[in-house]
């Protein structure tokens, strides 16, 4: 009988050993650095929050966010921002709302926006007759570290016209 | 009888399902990872109801300093009646007479001012911050911090000493 030497077959067995090690030590860490919130608020792209030494958590609330290009409530743009030189200040450039967007002291689009979203979520809250579901208007003021108090109260006003009274300005927690 | 002799070594793992898991695991764990943390700042509007505090604490921002004008004359550190307060006048004025960056503004004399002014006054807890409409955000963001807590000192549960952390934004000059 013809011994065939077995023929070696080599079989490429990839070490997983020292890729597992890896993985499971980031996962854990990933685990124990995992933040859960009742709601997942990223910062916007397009501004600079503001710095400070406050350390409340973010609650569910209705989202307005300032850039220097336009105001957003809830992700959707709503009223678009214009920068104009300061009069007072030769040299300078100001953001403003579009007088087309005023009314009165109030800024339109976002006024309309905002009354549309309390009446939704106070019909939720009557339908719903639980406490938690009961509108509180409260607001999540994102707004760009270098606006004029200006703009940021003219948003405050319309906000509150609409039943939105409750402001909470989001701000980077300093280190 | 020959016992056919057992293979002893014990199977390899087959660790390909457990890294399945893991490669998933990982990438929804590093998109929902905070490396930003944030905070919130309560803060309101004047509204119709709100009693007159006593004090009737009032923060002016302006862009040549802060003047804080109250109902008691501890408000006015060099002398003066107490009153509305003038704020072309600024209790605590810029270094240079105009200040262009948050630091340009004497934060720890804001807040070594409302110290003293929360010792004479304990219970009250209300500050209204009146801006000029060109006062940019983070400036008036830097105000409540310093109108919050007095982190120099402790207050009776042993943490920074909380000052006026409830502010009102009111309607500033145009």
């Amino acid at each position: 009988m013809l011994r065939r030497s077995p023929r070696r077959v080599i079989d490429p067995d990839l070490n997983l050993t020292s890729m597992m090690d890896l993985f499971t030590i980031i996962l854990v860490f990933l685990l124990k650095a995992q933040a859960t919130n009742d709601m997942s608020l990223s910062p916007s792209r397009d501004l600079v929050l503001p710095i400070s030494s406050a350390d409340a958590s973010p609650e569910l609330a209705v989202s307005v966010v300032l850039s220097r290009r336009e105001i957003r409530v809830d992700g959707e743009a709503v009223v678009g921002l214009t920068t104009v030189p300061d009069e007072e200040k030769p040299g300078q450039l100001l953001v403003v709302i579009p007088p087309s967007d005023r009314r009165g002291e109030l800024i339109g689009p976002l006024y309309d926006h905002l009354v549309e979203k309390a009446s939704v979520a106070m019909r939720i809250g009557e339908a719903s007759g639980r406490p938690e579901h009961q509108f509180k208007g409260r607001i999540l003021l994102q707004a760009d570290r270098g606006l004029p108090y200006a703009l940021v109260r003219d948003v405050m006003i319309t906000a509150g016209k609409a039943h939105f009274g409750e402001f909470k300005f989001v701000v980077l927690k300093e280190n | 009888m020959r016992t056919a002799r057992r293979d002893r070594s014990s199977p390899a793992m087959n660790l390909l399902p457990v890294l399945n898991l893991i490669s998933l695991l990982i990438p929804l764990f590093l998109l929902s990872s905070q490396f930003v943390h944030l905070a919130v700042i309560d803060t309101t509007l004047p509204g119709p109801g709100q009693e007159d505090a006593a004090l009737a604490l009032v923060l002016f921002v302006t862009e040549r300093g802060l003047a804080v004008s109250g109902a008691d004359a501890i408000v006015y550190p060099r002398g003066g009646a107490p009153g509305p307060a003038d704020p072309s006048a600024p209790t605590l004025p810029c270094a240079s007479g105009y200040c262009r960056e948050v630091s340009d503004y004497d934060w720890r004399g804001l807040t070594r001012l409302l110290s003293r002014i929360k010792d004479r006054y304990p219970q009250e807890e209300e500050l209204v911050i009146v801006p000029d409409a060109r006062v940019p955000y983070e400036v008036i963001i830097a105000a409540m911090d310093a109108a919050r807590v007095d982190t120099g000192a402790r207050g009776a549960d042993g943490r920074p000493r909380s000052l006026f952390p409830q502010v009102v934004l009111a309607d500033g000059a145009p």
